[in-house]
């Protein structure tokens, strides 16, 4: 049993990785120093014998240079994200096919450019694919957490993104838009093949 | 002589009060009782979900009964519970903060205290038909909901009980806004109404602003389900969240208020910083109506970036609220009541609700969060560890006002410290759980990873949850008839409330001391000590 989730370190997962950490650095330092000051206050000035009551004064500069610090910290982190989502959603300009993906109740359909169909996502390592996703019916969201990418599944239009899979191996697909009855075992499985394996499996051999 | 009691004292009993009173007050505390129950049926149908999720597999649900619960958990809390919670807050304090004798359009009210009422009845109600609760949570998306996948009788009654909720809640935010606006006592420019009043004035207009996209979103199920056009799910998507979000700070705003309130009234002194906190309550209510496409960003039918920055940019309101609490304590003598530790435990915990709505705004991050644990975490700890905190320290700060006697300090503060670890053992290991891929509205999950592990470990939280609420309703229940005789002004209060008896009489106020800042009775007693 795994206890950390493996990434496939493909482009998503890439930029995921990326943005989190400056992220994730940010907001543990906005905690602590946020509800360390809360707590600061509150066990430094509590109630006590000859407690000398100051009366409250408005801090116009402490606020004004409180009030700069959340702009520029704010504008540095939509700057990143604004950045990242640049990347993440950038269509790849020689995409090497394109899967159609239909997802339906409740299970995931994925149509090859040989008209191949399949329930197992199967693809080669390191290629930038493009998908085209679409619902036979209600909501749905295809979700590889490895991948740390999902999209919605329309009935009434196309999606289209691409991605690429580092990593040779068996990964776990997921809907993650709830679409009914069996939303929870609406599930699928990603193969990645290095280009031999792949090559075979498109060729009709045997996984 | 005079044994004969004028009908304005006269008690109409407890029946006719129900179905007549116009008094805000007992609205409000009639509302408070119909949300209390309704919290404790969300809050069962929570437990049931947890013990479901304690392990893989499916051991006590069906997965269409834990569709139907989960659905009924959601739709309950949001539109019976926390929205009608924070809008009674200010249908009890908003005419005592501000030297008004009642709401305007008392019958109005009444109306719609009865609409909230009836409304929850018949969504409830779907539970008695064949069809069941509607199984597509609170957000009822099409074309999930329309008649081919959710027929039957359950959403149509959902509909229209949610409709009616829709409409209570937009008649009550009408009537507290009007009475801010024309019922304040002489002397009380809008720049000097209290904190918690402010905070009901950004309320009141979300709620004003955002709940008829919710009619329309609730109009267009009724067009899916009952006539040929198709409706695209996307406008409903958008139509929804243009009210799902900012309602999110309806459920937040009045809380904030009550939380520095009760910081500053129990720091001894006046809360610092009002002015930019009113500017920035204002900049958030109104950047809170630009932000619902984040909730869309797995949709690929929004412009993300757009949404990431004005999401983002909330964070320098909510910044400035923080500010404000720690200037407020900074330098005071703070009482740690009860109170005190509730209002504590909202900022403290809502960061962490607020800090990881900075993940979700940024698209790239959202890519791996959305509709997974990690949203659920968010929103429990935004919604649970933050609004709930801030209305338990609102009920320990006015309950004795409302009732004469104070709530019990030693039974409270077991309810906080239980809550307190309740709450975090339940809902911190949902953000691992979404960080590992477990999505949300699933009665069953993948046995690998830990997933297992986490799960029960919330199970186990859920449950001292359960605990500690049962430790607030025994204190209630005792405090309400044996609890210590609080007086007009138990804690040196600084607001109006403060001022008449506990409980107000029918119209309030018997006099109104002069009214120079909005903490008229600290400058009262700053004047005497001078």
């Amino acid at each position: 049993m795994n206890a950390v989730l493996p990434l496939l370190a493909g482009d998503t997962a890439h930029q995921y990785a990326t943005l989190l950490r400056p992220y994730a650095l940010i907001l543990i330092a906005a905690f602590v120093v946020v509800n360390g000051a809360l707590l600061l206050a509150a066990v430094a000035f509590r109630d006590r014998p000859g407690r000398v009551l100051r009366p409250a004064r408005p801090h116009h500069r402490v606020t004004g240079v409180y009030v700069g610090v959340l702009v520029v910290l704010a504008a540095m982190l939509a700057t990143l994200a604004v950045r990242s989502e640049d990347r993440v959603d950038a269509a790849a300009t020689h995409p090497a096919f394109t899967i159609t993906v239909i997802a339906s109740q409740w299970r995931w359909t994925f149509v090859y450019p040989d008209g191949r169909h399949s329930p197992t996502l199967v693809a080669p390592v390191d290629r930038d694919i493009r998908f085209r996703l679409r619902s036979r019916d209600v909501l749905h969201s295809m979700y590889i957490p490895a991948e740390r990418f999902k999209r919605y599944a329309f009935p009434d239009r196309w999606n289209t993104f691409d991605l690429q899979f580092g990593r040779i191996g068996t990964f776990l697909g997921e809907c993650a838009q709830f679409c009914g009855w069996n939303h929870a075992y609406m599930r699928f499985t990603v193969r990645v093949l290095d280009d031999a394996g792949y090559a075979a499996w498109s060729t009709g051999g045997a996984l | 002589m005079s044994t004969a009691v004028s009908p304005a004292e006269r008690s109409p009993g407890l029946v006719l009060s129900w179905i007549g009173a116009t008094d805000h007050k007992r609205i409000a505390a009639h509302m408070a009782w119909a949300c209390g129950l309704f919290l404790v049926i969300g809050g069962l149908v929570a437990l049931t979900m947890r013990t479901e999720l304690a392990q893989p597999g499916l051991q006590v649900l069906s997965r269409d009964h834990y569709n139907e619960l989960y659905s009924l958990h959601g739709s309950t809390m949001i539109y019976f519970v926390m929205t009608p919670a924070a809008l009674a807050l200010g249908v009890y304090l908003v005419p005592l903060q501000i030297g008004a004798a009642d709401l305007v359009a008392p019958r109005l009210n009444l109306f719609a205290m009865w609409m909230l009422l009836g409304g929850a009845a018949v969504a409830f109600s779907s539970l008695l038909t064949a069809s069941g609760y509607p199984r597509d949570g609170w957000t009822e998306f099409l074309p999930m909901s329309n008649d081919t996948f959710s027929p039957g009788t359950g959403t149509d009654l959902w509909l229209a009980g949610v409709a009616a909720s829709a409409i209570s809640a937009m008649i009550l935010a009408g009537t507290i806004l009007a009475t801010i606006v024309l019922r304040r006592a002489p002397g009380m420019s809008m720049l000097r109404i209290p904190v918690f009043t402010w905070t009901m004035v950004a309320t009141c207009l979300n709620v004003l602003f955002a709940v008829p996209a919710l009619l329309g979103a609730l109009g267009l199920i009724f067009v899916a389900r009952h006539t040929d056009i198709a409706v695209n799910p996307a406008a409903y998507l958008n139509l929804f969240w243009f009210y799902g979000h900012p309602v999110v700070y309806v459920m937040f705003f009045p809380f904030v208020g009550a939380a520095l309130e009760v910081l500053a009234t129990n720091a001894r002194r006046r809360m610092a910083g009002y002015g930019p906190f009113v500017l920035a309550i204002i900049g958030f209510a109104a950047t809170s109506m630009a932000v619902w496409g984040h909730h869309m960003f797995a949709t690929g039918q929004v412009t993300n970036q757009y949404f990431a920055v004005t999401s983002i940019a909330l964070m320098v309101f909510a910044g400035v609220e923080y500010l404000d609490a720690f200037l407020t304590m900074w330098g005071g003598a703070i009482v740690m009541r009860t109170s005190t530790l509730f209002a504590l435990g909202f900022f403290a915990q809502f960061l962490v609700g607020g800090l990881t709505g900075l993940f979700l705004a940024s698209p790239t991050l959202d890519y791996q969060a959305n509709d997974t644990y990690f949203v659920v975490g968010h929103f429990h700890y935004t919604l649970f560890a933050g609004s709930m905190f801030g209305l338990f320290a609102g009920l320990y700060h006015w309950f004795p006002k409302a009732t004469g006697r104070l709530l019990d300090e030693r039974l409270g503060k077991l309810h906080f410290w239980l809550l307190v670890v309740g709450t975090n053992l339940t809902f911190f290991p949902f953000f691992i759980l979404g960080n590992e891929g477990m999505v949300r509205r699933v009665a069953d999950y993948p046995d690998q990873r830990g997933l297992a592990d986490w799960n029960l470990v919330a199970t186990v939280g859920s449950y001292v949850v359960a605990v500690a609420l049962l430790v607030f309703l025994v204190n209630v229940v005792w405090s309400k008839t044996l609890g210590a005789t609080a007086g007009a002004d138990p804690w040196q209060g600084q607001t109006l409330e403060w001022w008449t008896a506990s409980p107000p009489p029918r119209h309030n106020f018997e006099s109104l001391p002069p009214i120079r800042s909005h903490a008229p009775l600290l400058d009262l007693r700053e004047a005497e000590s001078e």
